[in-house]
């Protein structure tokens, strides 16, 4: 079988591995069009992985700027994801240890949700795909250089233009070199096509331009209502602080694509960012009901009856979740919550220590060590809750629930101490 | 994601080749089709290299290989169809690199028990010279007695084949990845897809014009409909819908798209996986008004999802992924799954409805334990752990590191660094002179001591050349040496190093212990002839004749010194500033003209004293600072002055940092534009913007050496404001009358925290100062009230500035009035005595 059929089977069957080896022997003693092309497109198919390409939702922390874009810097109330936290520390110290416990269950809960997206999206900066690649040993020496031999006059440019792009972006991680890709290829080409809006608002949010990309990806969306470009649009958005307008965006997406569950995601994840835990939970079981496997929808709503004095119904979803989702401590200390809540103490300490089991970041190891504070309070042992918070923060140091369960304990033991005497 | 699981039922796997190499296996050579030959059953073709597979499953028979046969070249391709007019069965269409083979399976009965034989009659074959990739046939411009053949090859043309005739050619430019091909029957049109990564769809009939124009004239050729997919299209299928309409299913890198042949988008998924291959097919026949259409989607983590639109109506794991799947209809198991692996294996299943409840779920921990045997272990836990926490102990173990860890810390003399002399020219050789710091760590048992760290810290004009050295082990006698130096011209506030050994011992408990050593008085000062008369006056009373100012002084030799008598004159190496050393009888005295010169001289001088009289044995020595009301008051006023050029520096400073700030934002915006400007079409004008740009730049840089003169500006008003403040601590330390005050007042101004760099020294100073006032020395509630500092502004405003000088005043007039009144008392107490006791006589 000749090589060039072999590369066109694994890069059709996505072996991308396989494929990027063969092409390297292929290309070490002839060059051609067509595998050099394979090549790059395998390579930007890695990178993309793993840099999250696909992911159009993700949300960058805010960047400050004396910037253009339009932000109003003081939002009218009920339109901005930061709310008023006017929690003083004079509040009465049994009180704060309620409130704690509530709060550091929330912050585990909510891990737990995003563990799904989690996987594929850790904190992903545009580059890091490039540098991801290169740490992998997939790149052999030299990358292909077909960029700079092809002229933009030349008839195939347009053709190449789109793989040229996203290999440049993606791989090279060079936003400035792929913009000049996609003016030129806007230049050539005089029908108007939106993935090049698309792609250009792509960089523009990298570089941190938020009106022009804002510009772009209505423009795009003018031309064609692809649903990536919401997603963005919704993304962008966000991460602007205007939750107002993406849920505009949200609501005509879905007027294009009914119940469409990335939408209805982003919807809820949204509304419950802003606190409308009703409407948010109503969304993410339509969002269930579209997509069943779905982790994170099923995880809210577990989250949602948990909080709701409904331990029973959390406790059906979270095992839903376990029998259908690989094993992890948030699910296992969520578990644990509301076996205590049920009554069922025979499988409340199981369920902590399988956590603990599976833990490996400090700051879910502290939040569970907190929690089996709270459950040796609920069994009255002071002494050893005590000690669950000491562990607690002892793993991780910045556990505020922690620090302020210790505190209000430790007013409470002594005050007890003081009576005694 | 599902508690479901494919369930196997037939597969190829042992008759497979163990070895295969990467890539042999083609996915479109996966075909299910039914023959007359076998008329009750799907047989399964599978193409692999240059073979040719039939198999018909089945789990009761073993003999489930139809047939097996060698090709001449690699098949690419296989097909089934009807391809020669009035052809009776299916027959099978294989496509090579460079041509095309049609089959006909033949059965023939068996004799005897060796069973029946299963023959591939070859019919047609032609061969073309475009190396091909795919292909797709049909009964194209709706001929109903045939299916007519169109072969993509690896440059994107398009031939048309019927039978063993070649039709014509389409030329496609814009195709470098050779994309699927599909033929749509009810409305005889073609889906191409292209590099551009759009879909375009043409009739038969353009396509055929398309032919003949693009020899003659370069015409453009306008498709049916098109539609952007802004991805590669790696896989296309078209499937009857209803008696009008087909939907053409294409799956892309992330998203499947639905379209009706007519141009109509019918749904679009997003998924989130890695989607390998999918099979599209009907529930219910087409003609039929209920007809459901399914998509089932392979993930690269071998899950299969089933789609009914965009909703997800069934997910499991399949057992190995798959390169191709599809359904097929054998007569013990209608409705199963075929898949095909990247390996060859062809496995035969269905979609199981036995949940594994705890597919992934391992099995938990949880080994039974005797709840009284726990909470032993918990005493035992606990007492050792009150054990460990016991603060007496922590003293214990200090001393018990002190016996095993013996440290001894000694200067050496000052050595000129030639080396460096011309690389500075400005602060001439301040920094030449090195005096050497040696530690020695003599350790008696090392397997106590996990590692010892010795950290240096110098005040501000002194710098050492390796603040922190960490010691890993130490086997029995460590030295370290360090090399103290001057580094400004600033006021020298403290004349001793500071030297903290924290040592970690073999239970991970941290010990700290600290050294102090005394700098050599020529490391920063050196002797002097000229005499100049100096206006401040501080006398040491001693109760000891005065002794030799040359013994006392011992870095120097004799001679050097003897010949000023005993009048010494010492000028500072950094801030060029003299001081004059008396003595008198039993007083010496100090002379100076700023008190800033005071503190370093006396502190030395004093440290020297008490360290000869130590040697000499004679313990009753005891001496007194002696001042008047006037120094002090001309102290506590240069005290609060060098404050206030503190703050005053460091508010110049912080507008320069803003000033700094501003800069840097409209440096990086006047960027951000220019690349926007580089970048448009056409490219804007630059010039203005690169104008802004390089003055912004320019400007910025001015600011910065500003800030770099600025800050050594405040450190040096920071070391004048350490140096009287340490005067004024040591003198109030002098007269022990109220221990807890002197401590609280020396706390407060937490003089040492200014180091290296300015600190927020203001700030720090007011919390203590406030409350130190209001509660120690009950201030008046008029006044609490009136020099509580302006909240909502910073504490380096004006306002708040004027207030804090003014309660650090008050702090130390009252420290200093109560020292000076309980002199006079003393006096006027003995004037009285001695009244008495005339009237007594």
């Amino acid at each position: 079988m000749e090589i060039e059929y072999k590369i066109l089977n694994l890069y059709k069957t996505k072996q991308f591995d396989e494929c990027l080896n063969l092409c390297a022997i292929a290309l070490q003693d002839k060059s051609d069009r067509m595998i050099e092309f394979i090549r790059m497109r395998a390579m930007t198919i890695q990178a993309k992985v793993v840099g999250n390409g696909y992911e159009e939702v993700e949300y960058y922390p805010q960047q400050d700027d004396l910037l253009s874009t339009a932000i109003a810097k003081t939002p009218r109330p009920g339109t901005s994801f930061q709310r008023d936290n006017k929690t003083t520390r004079d509040l009465r110290t049994a009180q704060r240890r309620t409130t704690a416990t509530v709060r550091s269950r929330a912050g585990t809960n909510a891990s737990c949700a995003r563990t799904s997206r989690t996987s594929l999206h850790t904190a992903s900066q545009m580059s890091r795909a490039a540098t991801a690649l290169v740490a992998g040993s997939s790149l052999t020496a030299g990358t292909p250089l077909s960029l700079r031999f092809m002229a933009k006059d030349d008839k195939l440019f347009l053709p190449a233009a789109k793989t040229l792009f996203e290999y440049v972006y993606y791989c090279e991680g060079d936003i400035r070199k792929a913009m000049e890709v996609a003016f030129q290829s806007q230049k050539a080409d005089d029908t108007m096509d939106w993935w090049w809006n698309f792609s250009l608002a792509r960089c523009y949010y990298a570089l941190g331009m938020y009106r022009n990309t804002e510009d772009c990806l209505r423009q795009a969306l003018k031309l064609n209502k692809h649903i990536s470009i919401y997603l963005r649009l919704v993304a962008m958005y966000v991460g602007l602080n205007q939750p107002i307008s993406a849920l505009e965006v949200c609501k005509q997406g879905l007027s294009v694509f009914h119940e469409y569950s990335p939408l209805l995601l982003e919807q809820a994840r949204i509304h419950d960012q802003m606190g409308n835990d009703a409407l948010a939970v109503k969304e993410y079981r339509m969002v269930a009901l579209e997509d069943p496997s779905n982790m994170e929808a099923i995880a809210n709503i577990a989250m949602y009856n948990f909080y709701n004095d409904q331990p029973e119904i959390a406790l059906r979803y979270y095992r839903r979740l376990l029998a259908t989702n690989p094993a992890g401590p948030e699910i296992y200390n969520n578990l644990g919550l509301c076996c205590l809540y049920c009554n069922q103490w025979d499988l409340t300490l199981p369920c902590f220590r399988q956590a603990l089991y599976f833990s490996s970041s400090p700051e879910i190891r502290s939040n569970i060590w907190f929690n089996l504070a709270h459950v040796a309070l609920s069994t009255g042992d002071v002494t050893l809750a005590y000690r669950c918070l000491q562990v607690s923060l002892a793993t991780d140091s910045k556990n505020e629930a922690s620090q302020h369960a210790l505190q209000a304990l430790d007013a409470r033991l002594r005050a007890r101490r003081t009576v005694v005497k | 994601m599902s508690i479901f699981k494919f369930k196997q039922w037939w597969s190829n796997d042992t008759s497979q080749n163990v070895n295969q190499n990467d890539g042999i296996q083609n996915a479109n050579c996966l075909k299910v089709d039914k023959f007359n030959a076998y008329p009750d059953t799907d047989c399964i073709l599978v193409g692999e290299e240059s073979l040719l597979k039939i198999f018909k499953p089945n789990i009761e028979d073993p003999s489930h290989v139809l047939l097996e046969t060698e090709l001449s070249e690699v098949v690419l391709q296989i097909d089934t169809g009807k391809f020669t007019v009035r052809a009776e069965d299916r027959q099978i269409l294989v496509l090579h690199p460079h041509g095309y083979e049609i089959f006909h399976l033949k059965r023939t009965e068996g004799h005897m028990e060796a069973g029946d034989q299963n023959i591939l009659s070859p019919i047609i074959k032609h061969s073309f010279t475009r190396k091909a990739d795919s292909l797709t046939c049909g009964p194209f411009g709706n001929i109903k007695t045939r299916d007519l053949i169109c072969v993509l090859s690896l440059d994107g043309s398009l031939s048309f084949f019927d039978q063993d005739a070649f039709l014509f050619m389409c030329i496609f430019t814009d195709v470098i990845i050779p994309s699927p091909v599909c033929y749509i029957a009810s409305s005889d049109c073609f889906v191409i897809c292209k590099s551009t990564w759009v879909l375009e769809i043409y009739s038969y009939q353009q396509l055929r014009e398309f032919s003949e124009i693009s020899i003659r004239q370069n015409k453009k050729n306008v498709p049916q409909w098109v539609y952007n997919s802004g991805e590669e299209i790696t896989r296309v299928q078209v499937i009857q819908t209803s008696n009008n309409f087909s939907s053409i299913v294409a799956l892309g890198e992330r998203h499947l798209f639905c379209f009706q042949d007519n141009g109509l988008m019918k749904y679009m998924i997003k998924f989130d996986f890695v989607a390998m291959c999918f099979y599209a097919y009907l529930i219910g026949w087409y003609y039929e008004p209920g007809a459901r259409l399914l998509v089932m989607v392979t993930s690269d983590d071998s899950k299969l999802f089933i789609y009914e639109g965009t909703t997800l109506i069934w997910s499991c794991s399949l057992l190995t992924s798959a390169i191709s799947i599809s359904r097929c209809f054998l007569k013990s198991l209608p409705g199963g799954l075929v898949t095909l692996s990247s390996k060859g294996i062809v496995s035969v299943g269905y979609i199981g409805t036995e949940p594994d409840l705890n597919l992934n779920t391992p099995p938990i921990v949880n080994e039974v334990s005797d709840p009284e045997q726990v909470q032993d272990e918990l005493e035992v836990v606990e007492e050792s752990l009150r054990i460990i926490l016991n603060s007496e102990d922590a003293v214990n173990q200090r001393s018990v590191v002190e016996q095993i860890l013996n440290v001894k810390a000694d200067v050496g003399k000052p050595i000129q660094n030639l080396f460096q002399e011309f690389t500075s020219e400005k602060d001439e050789a301040l920094h030449l002179l090195m005096c050497p710091v040696v530690v020695v760590l003599t350790c008696e048992d090392p397997k106590f001591i996990q590692n010892v760290q010795v950290t240096y810290v110098c005040a501000s004009p002194f710098s050492c050349s390796e603040p922190t050295i960490c010691l890993d082990s130490i086997n029995g006698t460590e030295i370290v040496e360090n090399q103290v130096f001057l580094t400004s011209d600033a006021d020298i506030t403290e004349t001793r190093v500071k030297i903290l050994i924290t040592v970690t011992d073999n239970t991970g408990k941290v010990v700290v212990l600290s050294k102090k050593v005394l700098l050599p008085l020529s490391v920063y000062c050196t002797p002097v002839e000229s005499y100049a008369e100096n206006h401040l006056k501080l006398r040491i009373e001693t109760n000891q004749a005065c002794l030799d100012l040359s013994k006392i002084f011992t870095d120097f030799s004799q001679e050097e010194l003897n010949k000023f008598g005993n009048n010494l004159n010492f000028v500072y190496r950094s801030s060029k500033k003299c001081v004059t050393l008396k003595s008198d009888g039993d007083t010496y005295s100090i002379e100076c003209e700023d008190f800033t010169e005071i503190i370093a001289i006396l502190d030395n001088f004093v440290i020297r004293l008490l360290d000869h009289y130590n040697r000499m044995a004679v313990k009753s020595f005891r001496f007194k600072l002696k001042y008047d009301k006037e120094f002090v008051k001309h102290l506590t006023h240069r005290f609060l002055k060098s404050v206030e050029i503190h703050a005053k520096e460091r508010i110049k400073l912080k507008d320069l940092e803003d000033e700094l700030n501003v800069l840097q934002k409209q440096f990086t915006i006047i960027q951000k534009k220019l690349l926007v400007q580089y970048g448009s079409l056409p490219p804007g004008d630059c010039e203005p913007l690169e104008f802004l740009m390089k003055d912004t730049h320019n400007r910025v840089i001015i600011v910065v050496h500003e800030i770099i003169k600025c800050k050594e500006t405040v450190c040096r008003a920071g070391s004048a404001m350490t140096a009287i403040g340490n005067l004024i601590v040591l003198l109030l330390k002098q007269c022990p009358k109220d221990d807890f005050k002197v401590t609280l007042t020396e706390q407060m101004m937490c003089l040492s925290s200014l180091y290296e760099h300015y600190q927020e020294w203001e700030e720090a100073v007011t919390q203590a100062l406030t409350y130190v006032l209001n509660n120690v020395f009950k201030n008046s509630e008029k006044d609490k009230e009136k020099l509580a500092p302006v909240t909502e502004q910073g504490i380096l405003s004006h306002i708040n500035l004027k207030r804090f000088l003014k309660q650090l005043r008050l702090v130390l007039d009252k420290m200093f009035s109560e020292i000076i009144d309980d002199d006079t008392e003393k006096d006027l107490e003995k004037v009285i005595r001695v009244q008495e006791f005339v009237e007594v006589i």
